[in-house]
């Protein structure tokens, strides 16, 4: 009967990288969390890469991880200081080491990669392009087999100009590569600040003493999560970083939980329905590009009580409005829509897709896509429902701003000189015009060229 | 060949006498000479054996020509050897017969005829074999022997005259005036010129010639300091001899006339001879003065050792002068000081013979005047006297008063020793008779004066007069102590109470006139007697008083033990044995003391074992009855009466073993009261049914053990209510009483932790069961209406607490399950409706004003009345939003 079971579930499994320290850390703090340390089902294994040899280390430590499931590649050991350029090359040069490792940590026959990492980072922001483009040469031509590369990538802090350069330039390239069929299948976005204020909302009506014992900040007392998380590149100090380094503790797990939700509908499991069928592949082929994911976990849906449009209606909004990973505008529209709901059997019934398509309407634009999923299972005190929505495209505010910040810093060092231009090549081993380009995309994407 | 061997053996023997006559004259021979002489005896025996043994062998033998040829072979070998031996001895001697006969002028003159023989003798020729020349060797060796032995003999005379004339010069000088004697060594080193050579002899004649001249050269110088010197000493001698005289020595003028005549003698011109003559006569006189000074001197130290003998003083007594350190050395100036010295000693003496004769006579003069200690009625006289006397008298009549006094001093003193002797005796007889004959008290630990032989004997009769006292205060203490005693064991017969005094009555009375007996006595023999005869009187007498006691104490005692009996009062084994104990005491005893230990155990073991425990059987049979009414009591059982009649009887104390029978027969009656021990079925019957409810309740909670006990308690119940003790009924009950009580705890007990644990459960098995507990305790009386009655169950929770009834609390025990059961199906529900409530309240800010919250509560409120049609469901979300509001805002304001 096992065998049934693990059978198909090895088939689609997947193999998760965190690419520098942000991604590195979302690994980590996931498997912390994890009970004995145990990645999600149908993740087979896991590697943090980094350029610089004291993050390597940190991490190691910090969440007991073992020396084979890290990997330091590039030249300097010291990272890229930002400079997507080196963080791009760094890992081309490495592709064997890789490779190599990858292979010790049996990532062959795997059907995708999950990819952790920080878009604003260098050693990530850089990376993860070069990381895609090394496993579709593994895969797509030398095995010729298809590989679903998913991107999980973190954006910066408000008025960090600098790492806003990185994600522009990194989405730009990502997309671009996806053209030649060479880039990464998803992208998703998460925003550290929004999931924070998530983590912090959802604990409100709890008792909650992490942040009191971390930091001795009450949590009810918190209004602006900017004045409490800190830019961490920007001439940070050690108190900052602490506080920081608290905050991602908190939100940092989200990211793979995320992921295992995704991977869910996919696993086999006694007592369990899918309808309709799906797994990695739709996400890819029936989502926009970028995407923000929305959790709401364990929802409150009391059929007994009556009214359930309404019960429904909330919901929804709960979860977009409230549980996505990027804040979201509440009249975005989002180009395409793909929603999980999975419970017990009692409460997860075909019939509320009418009603769930209807709440999610104020959030589409006309004449998106809305993909349903439903995963029901018989034993409902161990299956809480969990309601995972993925708005393809939808209108993100802090990618205006970041938008912004990026335009306003080629600005600053565009111009006739060539000391002042030399910032490009020097910084981020580009050149203006590249970067006006990743500029133009990310802007043309998410409809903001009026900037 | 035999010839030849012979003729061997004859020069060898000639070679032997040469030789020996050779050493006479030489003293020595070479060292060769007497190993070759060695040799050859050793080879001529040898030749000498092989002749015997060729002798007796057969001519034809082989042997005999070996031995022939060894004898003919060694033949000329030793020949060779005596001719060696013959020159050796021939070329010394030759050497020295020259050498004499060069010195012959000189040996002439010691003697003529041998030194004419001497130059008249021709050394034989030594050309040729040995052997032929040895017969004119030996010839001639005699002869110069004979001559040579002669000469030196004469000069040894001759040299041995001067040498001794020589040293007798030497040492006259030196007593006189002293010599170097490196100026004359042969003559003061030798001694004798025995041994020497003729050749030594003479050159040693010529040194002592040459020695002799020079001493006498210096005899002038000699004869004047002898001249000094012997009258120097001649003066010195008559010097010591007027000393001696004013010692009162006796020495004879003729001595001094014959030194004074030697002194005229001494004359400037007077040679050395006449001088030695005088010095001779000087050491005759000196001699003669010393024996006449030494006889004097021995004779003085016999007659002061005589005279102290005389008086039995020994020469070592502590009081006399040691001898004094005397010369020994024999000459007169000694002699004279060791006699003056003898006589200085002799005065000591006597001095320290007058001051210890005083001392005693002192002492012995004290005592008489003290008049502590009875004297010879003379001895004041005979002191008096001798004081008179030993102050002037002599060493000789000294030592005779001396005697006589230690004579005095040696026979009081005896007395006073037997005095303080019949004192201690006396002293010993109070101790032993106080160890004796008395049992409570010591004497105490007084130490007695202490007789000391360093005591004077004024001093030992003051510590006789001391002891005296001690040995009367010892008898005081001794008589008081027996009264003591005395009244002492009076006062124990006096312990026993007076019912049963009456016995010892007569014993009272003897010791009571034998303490007023005692009182007056005053001598230690009247104690003694006294103490003796009530040692052995009250004995028998105490004897008689147990006699008596015994026979009244078991009169009584059968008489009540018959009683009890009839009343089916098991007597104990206790008392048993102390009937047995007290029966088996006998009066016999072996002293007095032992006689009233034996009444008192007596009195007591029939007061305490018997009477006493008795008693106690009263006092528990009271209490036993008290406990059963106060057990009726608390069955509810109406006991008055019982326990008024029971507190009469407690009242009347029983007085005599009689008194305790009667006690007995009252309380029987108390108890076998019919009215009352149907009383006490009826509540049996009730605990019976209350708690078989109560087995049921526990069965249903497993409590299997409590279970099983209780079954079995009731079990017994039916059969134990039917009997008609009534402590068979009431043992019952009271087991009853006991198991309700104990399971009246279990039950709250029960509750207690089923309380508990459905607490925790609902802890446990909800997620937001803090947030209902909050919303109840905000709006108690709502939601006990609208969700769940809790305050209902809270109620029951009261009423069980207060419960006292076991019935009562097993019925609301029962409801308080049923009323959680439904409680917790409740709260189940209610946490499933609380996850819905993150959404209603996603969009409240507690940090917006209060008008603003409470809009948006109110918003909030709308909206979930908008969506649940269920009352309970949406009453309850919308006060735990604001419960959950309210507590997000306390937390921010504190």
């Amino acid at each position: 009967m096992n065998e049934e079971i693990d059978e198909p579930s090895r088939a689609a499994e997947v193999f998760a990288i965190g690419i520098g320290e942000c991604g590195s850390n979302l690994v980590g703090a996931y498997l912390k969390q994890a009970r004995e340390q145990r990645l999600p089902p149908r993740i087979r294994g896991y590697l943090c890469l980094n350029t610089n040899r004291t993050d390597i280390q940190k991490l190691r430590q910090k969440y007991g991880i073992p020396k084979e499931n890290t990997l330091l590649y590039g030249e300097s050991e010291i990272g890229c200081g930002g400079n997507f350029t080196d963080g791009y090359y760094y890992a081309i040069k490495s592709k064997e080491i890789i490779i190599e490792q990858l292979k010790e940590l049996g990532y062959e026959g795997v059907s995708g990669f999950v990819i952790f990492t920080s878009t604003g980072g260098g050693t990530g922001c850089g990376g993860t392009p070069a990381l895609i483009e090394i496993l579709k040469e593994r895969f797509q031509e030398q095995e010729k087999r298809r590989v679903f590369t998913y991107v999980f990538g973190i954006l910066p802090f408000k008025d960090q100009s600098s790492e806003a350069v990185n994600t522009v330039w990194a989405l730009s390239t990502l997309l671009r590569a996806q053209l030649e069929d060479r880039g990464a299948d998803l992208v998703c976005l998460l925003s550290n600040r929004a999931m924070l204020r998530r983590v912090l909302a959802w604990r409100k009506g709890e008792v909650s003493d992490f942040l009191q014992r971390q930091l001795s900040i009450d949590f009810a007392k918190i209004t602006d999560v900017e004045s409490l998380v800190p830019s961490t590149t920007d001439g940070a100090d050690a108190v900052s970083k602490a506080q920081e380094s608290a905050f991602v503790e908190l939100v940092n797990p989200l990211a793979l939980r995320f992921v295992e939700q995704m991977l869910s509908p996919g696993v086999v499991e006694p007592g369990k329905d899918v309808f309709p069928t799906s797994d990695l592949a739709d996400y890819a082929r029936k989502l926009d590009p970028i995407v923000v994911p929305c959790l709401y976990s364990d929802v409150g849906l009391i059929p007994s009580a009556g009214n359930i449009p309404q019960q429904l209606r909330n919901m929804v909004k709960y979860a977009v409005e409230h549980c996505s990973f990027a804040e979201v505008d509440k009249d975005t529209t989002a180009s395409s829509i793909y929603y999980t709901f999975s419970g017990a059997r009692e409460f997860i019934r075909a019939e509320y897709d009418p009603h769930i398509k209807e709440a999610l309407r104020p959030y589409l634009a006309p004449g998106a896509a809305v993909t349903p999923c439903f995963v029901s299972y018989e034993d409902s005190d161990a299956n809480p429902i969990d309601f995972v929505v993925l708005l393809g495209l939808p209108k993100i505010p802090e990618i205006k701003d970041i938008i912004t910040s990026a335009t306003q810093l080629v600005d600053l060092h565009a111009g006739p000189s060539p000391l002042r231009r030399g910032w490009f090549r020097k910084s981020k081993g580009s050149s203006e015009e590249e970067l006006r380009t990743a500029i133009q995309d990310v802007a043309e994407l998410f409809g903001l060229l009026q900037l | 060949m035999a010839e030849s061997l012979e003729e061997l053996r004859k020069s060898v023997s000639l070679l032997k006498e040469v030789g020996m006559k050779t050493r006479n004259i030489l003293g020595t021979l070479p060292a060769e000479v007497d190993t070759l002489l060695d040799d050859i005896e050793r080879e001529l025996v040898s030749l000498e054996e092989f002749n015997r043994e060729a002798k007796t062998t057969w001519a034809l033998h082989p042997r005999k020509r070996r031995l022939e040829k060894q004898i003919k072979s060694g033949t000329p070998k030793i020949n060779e050897r005596i001719s060696q031996a013959v020159h050796l001895h021939a070329e010394p001697l030759r050497l020295h017969f020259e050498e004499l006969l060069k010195l012959q002028d000189e040996i002439l003159t010691f003697d003529v005829k041998q030194g004419r023989k001497l130059s008249s003798l021709a050394f034989p020729s030594t050309e040729g074999e040995g052997a032929q020349i040895l017969p004119d060797l030996a010839r001639f060796v005699s002869n110069f022997e004979t001559a040579y032995v002669a000469i030196r003999e004469a000069m040894i005379r001759q040299v041995a005259e001067l040498l001794e004339q020589n040293r007798a010069l030497i040492k006259t000088y030196d007593r006189f005036v002293g010599i170097d004697k490196s100026d004359v060594p042969i003559s003061a080193e030798r001694e004798s010129v025995a041994g020497f050579n003729i050749t030594e002899l003479l050159k040693v004649r010529k040194l002592l010639r040459e020695e002799h001249d020079y001493l006498t050269s210096r005899r002038g110088e000699i004869v004047k300091t002898m001249q000094l010197k012997l009258r120097s000493s001649i003066e010195s001698t008559l010097s010591l001899l007027e000393t001696a005289r004013s010692l009162k020595l006796k020495v004879s003028t003729t001595i001094s006339t014959q030194l004074k005549g030697l002194l005229k003698n001494i004359t400037k011109d007077i040679n050395l001879t006449n001088l030695l003559g005088l010095v001779q006569q000087y050491d005759g006189q000196l001699a003669k003065a010393s024996s006449e000074v030494r006889r004097q001197l021995l004779g003085f130290e016999h007659d002061l050792n005589g005279i102290l003998a005389s008086g039995g003083i020994s020469l070592d007594v502590s009081f006399l002068p040691s001898q004094p350190e005397l010369s020994q050395d024999d000459n007169l100036a000694s002699l004279i000081t060791r006699y003056e010295r003898l006589q200085t000693h002799q005065t000591n003496i006597e001095t320290a013979l007058r001051r210890e004769t005083m001392r005693i006579l002192d002492d012995l003069e004290r005592v008489v005047k003290g008049k502590e200690f009875s004297v010879t009625p003379e001895l004041a006289q005979s002191v008096k006297r001798a004081k008179q006397k030993a102050r002037r008298e002599k060493l000789k009549s000294l030592v005779v008063t001396y005697s006589e006094v230690s004579t005095w001093y040696r026979d009081e003193h005896g007395k006073l020793l037997s005095e303080i002797q019949v004192l201690e005796d006396l002293l010993s007889r109070v101790s032993d008779a106080a160890d004796t004959l008395l049992d409570k008290t010591a004497l105490g630990s007084e130490l007695p004066p202490i007789r000391s032989v360093d005591l004077s004997f004024s001093e030992m009769v003051k510590a006789y007069v001391k002891l005296q006292k001690y040995v009367q205060r010892r008898i005081d203490l001794f008589r008081k102590a027996w009264e003591r005693e005395l009244n002492a064991l009076l006062a124990e017969i006096q312990i026993i109470k007076p019912a049963y005094r009456e016995s010892f009555k007569a014993m009272e009375d003897f010791l009571q006139t034998t303490i007023a007996k005692l009182r007056p006595s005053t001598t230690f023999e009247e104690i003694e007697v006294i103490a003796r005869e009530v040692r052995g009187d009250a004995l028998y007498k105490a004897q008689d008083s147990i006699e008596q006691l015994k026979y009244r104490l078991d009169l009584k005692l059968r008489l009540t033990l018959s009683r009890l009996t009839k009343l089916n009062l098991t007597i104990p084994p206790e008392i048993q044995e102390a009937i047995q104990e007290l029966a088996a005491i006998t009066p016999a005893s072996e002293t007095y003391e032992e006689a009233i230990r034996k009444a008192q155990s007596i009195v007591e073991l029939f007061e305490l074992r018997i009477v006493g425990h008795l008693n106690q059987i009263l006092k528990e049979e009271v209490r036993a009855v008290s406990d059963l009414i106060a057990v009726s009591n608390t069955l509810g059982i109406n006991t008055k009466i019982y326990a008024k009649k029971l507190i009469q009887l407690q009242e009347k104390l029983p007085a005599t073993i009689s008194d305790i029978a009667d006690r007995f027969d009252e309380l029987q009656l108390l108890i076998t009261s019919p009215k009352f021990l149907s009383q006490i079925r009826n509540k049996g019957d009730e605990l019976w049914r209350t708690l078989s409810e109560a087995t049921t309740l526990l069965e249903r909670y497993g409590s299997v053990k409590i279970v099983e006990n209780l079954r079995s308690l009731l079990a017994k119940v039916p059969e134990q209510l039917g009997t008609d003790s009534i402590h068979s009924i009431l043992e019952i009950c009271l087991a009853l009483i006991e198991a309700q009580d104990s399971v009246l705890d279990i039950i709250r007990n029960l509750e207690r932790k089923t309380h508990t644990a459905f607490e925790e459960s609902l802890e446990t098995s909800t997620e937001y069961y803090s947030t209902i507990q909050r919303v109840f305790q905000t709006r108690s009386k709502e939601f006990s209406e609208i969700i769940f009655p809790l305050d209902a169950l809270e109620e029951l929770r009261q009423r069980f607490s207060n419960a006292d009834s076991l019935s009562e609390a097993i019925d609301i025990f029962s409801s308080i399950r049923r009323m959680e059961a439904q409680w917790m199906e409740k709260t189940l529900e209610i946490d499933k409706w609380h996850k819905a409530l993150r959404v209603f309240l996603a969009d409240y800010n507690p940090s917006a004003s209060k008008t603003e919250r409470n809009r948006q509560l109110d918003e909030i409120e709308r909206r979930i009345q908008e969506t649940y049609s269920r009352e309970d469901t949406a009453s309850y979300l919308a006060w735990a939003a604001r419960e959950l509001a309210a507590v997000m805002e306390k937390r921010r304001s504190s």
